[in-house]
């Protein structure tokens, strides 16, 4: 088991597993909220995996750090959409005292 | 296509084309003539034909050989690259027979054209109906042609064309007076008449092709000798079909038992047309047909059939001449008689005879014919010899000329109709010493209808030119008709005097219309041999007949005793009656044929092509298949299916299902819509192989 | 077995179990709290592959900042105090199978693909501070004012949506 972090698969394979949870919150969470922590393991695993090529790549050394870069931006603005849909979630609540998703089916038809 | 062909073959071709083209002249440019200046015409054209006959006759003459010949033959139509043996071909022939017919036909045709000139026109002179005087010569020329074609002709084939033509211009003479309503019936009558004729004879034409590939006479002879004939059909040879068609063309157009009933009609032409078609030329078309095939038919076997109808048209036409009083008609059934003995003398073998009585009978009949047309024309065209009588004062050369024509068709000694019937005579007696049974009846009508003939042919000149007039007007009014009327019946009186046919044996009396043909050598010299033995027992007996006839007639017509009357009245009244409706034979045809059995048959087959035919194929088609048809496609395909399926369906209900069906997928439930997008993203990444 | 791999190991393990209770803990508020230590795991991760700067930027912002937010509106909807536990129905089955297809072909390419294998570079401690900032000035200087805007934009937007709406207060025009 050696040598198990030098190996690019277990980055990959990890960010797999987050993104299949982060799906699976997406989709049968109950709760608004819990969708958006779907949301927001996807995007981590999404960022865990440029983190994990920049590592790896031929070109790495200390300056090429364009995963390291792209990964930022994927946290700046996870972050700011944290505050919108959080936003939005207060509203719907405020609106109708219910924060299941399949009460607002405004979109219906 | 003429170089090295006999100068007398394109003589012979001349003399058809003359009055062809005299034909088509007045025919186009008819009107132009003025004053009836047309008859010159036509008869420069027929005299012409004449000049040239009296050329090939000449040369004939002076070669004075039975089987003279000269022949010429083109190609007409050559399909033998199709069908082996479809070839017709066309050509002239000229033998002792056709050269001795083509001088009495343009001598006869000449004369007659020359009386026509006059008898056509008025007493002042005028050309009767203006215009129509042009087209008569017209008709009169084209007649003329193709009786000459006919008579020049080497093949049955363009015989059969001329005999057509000849047909169709009897039609138009007949029928001349066309304001008359009995003319134009007696002209229908004639035309449809031979034509039941001519499908007889056309039928023999098409299985004598169908067996020899050939229509030429030459070949026709040279086919019987090498058998080819013998083909059997029931058990007879194709021979007799072949002679039987042809001789039925002939019943047809000379007038014999069954089919004599147009020839008596047809004496509502004006009287040349009756001179020339039915003395001189068409009437005498049929006997040189059957002459030309004689034999076939003695091969065929179909000879006894011929000697019987000729000698019942014989007997029984002279008995109803007896009674007529139209002066024409009385001709008409006297050349119903003498044609019924050419078919009897054919009959019985004596072809000779035939020929001689044809040409003799001719010339002294177109006599009798112009004379009468003379005393008809005299008499103000008064036709009936109840009103003549005591004319032979007032127009002494027509008497003196029908006088000469009559004893020569009564068969007295030195005249030419004495030896021409004495030869037929002496033919049918000893067919009948040889044959025996029944062919002695042949022989009580041949001697009978002798002396009958005798006897109603002078009672026409006693009723006419003897006795006191009846009718006293147009008696006083009656005078001797211009030259170029009379010269004719005078150059046709010499011309039926005996001396004129004897003067060489071999062109009237010693035809070779073929070579023997095997088996029947034997037959035809027995019948010579027998003729020659009973020659001085005939003549006695026929000279007895024609005398007493004469005799006979005097007293009863002339002297009055015993009376007309008391004659009359010796016969039971059935026979009166019998011989008053010709035998029945129009009521026959009329009532039975026709009427009983033609019409509804004609009916039948009307009514099956209007009902059952045309009621299945068309109406029937039409509403039960047609219709249904359009009704599947036009509606049923077209509505219910294209537009039901395709349209509404297709069209409409599908696509809106499929959006409903789709538009479940859109429940507004947001993580519905996210499954969907992960379902999709799944979709394309197996697509692109990265799963 | 070095340190750096047990660690992997360590925040490997902790990060999935979070991570499935995020999916499918019934209780919300759990579910946020165990988003803390999955986004904690990765921050280890982030920092085992040499992203030291990264790693406290994600710890600052999300576990610092975006939990925080979801915490506060988790507290303020009330469903909490109600329902405990949320019947999802047969809703599972199809969510299932597609993230196991996704999760079978992932793997599958993740085994299939021959990766190369280097060296981490930066496990000796060499800070990727300066190299991130030179970036963002440098090549990323335009995104990063772009995702400045955006800020700006989310912001504002948030603080629309979100203010509390009275009708006596539109009554009012206020």
């Amino acid at each position: 088991m050696s040598g198990i972090a030098d190996n690019l698969t277990i980055y990959l394979t990890l960010s797999a597993i987050f993104f299949v949870f982060g799906i699976l919150a997406t989709l049968t969470r109950k709760n608004i909220i819990g969708l958006f922590m779907g949301v927001e393991l996807m995007l981590n695993a999404a960022a865990l995996n440029f983190v994990a090529f920049n590592a790896f790549s031929k070109e790495a050394h200390s300056s090429w750090l364009h995963g390291h870069i792209f990964s930022l931006f994927i946290i700046i603005l996870a972050a700011i959409e944290a505050a919108v849909a959080l936003a939005i979630v207060l509203r719907v609540f405020a609106m109708k005292r219910n924060i299941d998703p399949d009460h607002s089916v405004e979109l219906k038809g | 296509m003429f170089e090295g062909v006999d100068p007398l073959i394109i003589k012979a071709l001349w003399i058809p084309l003359l009055p062809v083209l005299s034909y088509l002249l007045l025919s186009f440019l008819g009107d132009k003539f003025k004053n009836g200046r047309s008859d010159f015409i036509s008869m420069g054209a027929i005299f012409g034909s004449l000049a040239l006959a009296i050329q090939i006759f000449a040369a004939f003459w002076t070669e004075n050989r039975v089987d003279w010949l000269v022949e010429q033959s083109w190609t007409w139509i050559d399909l033998s690259s199709i069908q082996e043996g479809w070839k017709i071909d066309l050509g002239v022939r000229l033998d002792n027979m056709s050269a001795t017919m083509l001088l009495m036909v343009t001598l006869c045709a000449s004369l007659i054209h020359l009386f026509a000139s006059g008898y056509m026109r008025d007493h002042h002179g005028h050309p009767e109906d203006g215009y129509r005087y042009n087209s008569f010569f017209s008709y009169l020329s084209l007649f003329t042609a193709a009786m000459l074609g006919l008579v020049i002709s080497d093949n049955l084939f363009s015989l059969f064309m001329c005999w057509e033509v000849m047909g169709l211009c009897s039609y138009l003479l007949i029928g001349f007076y066309r304001h008359k309503a009995s003319a134009a019936n007696a002209s229908l009558k004639a035309f449809m008449t031979t034509r039941v004729g001519d499908f007889g004879l056309f039928l023999g034409l098409l299985a004598l092709f169908s067996l020899l590939q050939s229509f030429r006479f030459t070949d026709i002879y040279a086919a019987i000798n090498s058998g080819r004939f013998d083909v059997e059909i029931v058990g007879l040879s194709a021979a007799f079909f072949i002679g039987l068609g042809i001789f039925i063309g002939t019943v047809g157009k000379s007038a014999q038992f069954p089919l004599q009933i147009w020839l008596p009609d047809a004496m509502e032409g004006p009287t040349p047309v009756s001179a020339l078609i039915h003395a001189a030329t068409m009437v005498s078309a049929g006997i040189y047909l059957i002459i030309r095939i004689f034999p076939i038919l003695e091969y065929g076997h179909v000879l006894p059939i011929v000697a019987g109808i000729g000698g019942v048209t014989a007997f029984f036409a002279a008995i109803l001449a007896i009674k007529q009083n139209d002066i024409k008609k009385v001709l008409a059934y006297s050349t119903l008689s003498q044609l019924g003995y050419m078919v009897l003398a054919l009959g019985v073998g004596g072809y000779q005879a035939s020929f001689f009585h044809l040409i003799t009978h001719a010339v002294f009949k177109a006599c009798l014919f112009l004379s009468s047309g003379a005393v008809i024309y005299a008499m103000h065209h008064e036709q009936d010899m109840r009103h003549m009588g005591g004319l032979r004062k007032k127009i002494p050369i027509t008497f003196y000329s029908m006088l000469i024509a009559t004893v020569a068709i009564s068969g007295v000694w030195g005249f030419s109709g004495f030896f021409s019937k004495d030869e037929i005579l002496a033919n049918v007696l000893a067919y009948a010493q040889h044959q025996g049974g029944i062919s002695w009846l042949l022989v009580f009508f041949g001697f009978a209808t002798a002396g009958m003939t005798a006897f109603y042919m002078f009672r026409l000149i006693f009723m006419t030119f003897f006795g006191k007039p009846h009718d006293h007007h147009h008696y006083d009014e009656a005078h001797e008709v211009a030259p170029n009327m009379w010269l004719p019946l005078v150059i046709l009186a010499v011309c039926s005097i005996g001396p004129v046919y004897l003067m060489n044996e071999h062109w009237i009396t010693r035809l070779n219309p073929a070579p023997f043909v095997k088996g029947m050598e034997e037959s035809r010299k027995i019948l010579e041999e027998g003729a020659h033995h009973v020659h001085t027992l005939v003549a006695i007996i026929s000279s007895i007949l024609a005398l007493g006839g004469i005799l006979f007639s005097f007293l009863v017509f002339n002297k009055k005793s015993p009376s007309p009357q008391k004659l009359a009245a010796i016969w039971p009244n059935f026979i009166h009656k019998a011989i008053d409706n010709l035998y029945y034979f129009d009521w026959f045809y009329i009532k039975g044929v026709i009427q009983k059995a033609f019409l509804p048959f004609s009916n039948a087959i009307a009514w099956f092509d209007d009902k059952i035919i045309d009621g299945i194929l068309v109406d029937g088609w039409n509403a039960y298949v047609v219709r249904p048809l359009f009704k599947f496609f036009g509606i049923f395909f077209d509505d219910v299916l294209i537009d039901g399926i395709l349209v509404d369906g297709f069209g409409g209900k599908f696509p809106s299902a499929i959006g409903r069906g789709l538009g479940k997928l859109q429940n507004g439930k947001i993580q519905r819509y996210l499954m969907v997008a992960v379902a999709v993203l799944l979709v394309v990444m197996f697509f692109k192989g990265a799963l | 077995m070095s340190t750096v791999d047990i660690f992997v190991l360590a925040m490997a393990i902790m990060g999935v179990i979070s991570a499935a209770l995020v999916a499918f803990h019934p209780n919300i508020l759990h579910a946020a709290v165990s988003l803390i230590f999955s986004l904690l795991s990765v921050a280890g991760l982030y920092g085992a592959l040499g992203a030291d700067f990264l790693a406290a930027a994600q710890l600052i912002i999300y576990v610092g900042g975006i939990i925080v937010v979801i915490l506060f509106a988790v507290m303020m909807s009330e469903n909490i105090y109600r329902s405990r536990f949320l019947d999802n129905g047969g809703k599972f089955l199809f969510p299932f199978t597609l993230s196991l297809v996704i999760l079978f072909g992932l793997s599958k390419f993740i085994a299939a693909t021959p990766w190369p294998r280097t060296e981490v570079v930066n496990r000796n401690l060499t800070t990727t501070v300066e190299s991130i900032g030179l970036a963002l000035v440098g090549p990323y200087a335009i995104v990063f004012q772009y995702v400045a805007i955006v800020l700006l934009s989310g912001l504002i937007g948030a603080v629309v949506v979100a203010r509390p709406h009275h009708h006596e207060d539109e009554k009012r025009g206020a």
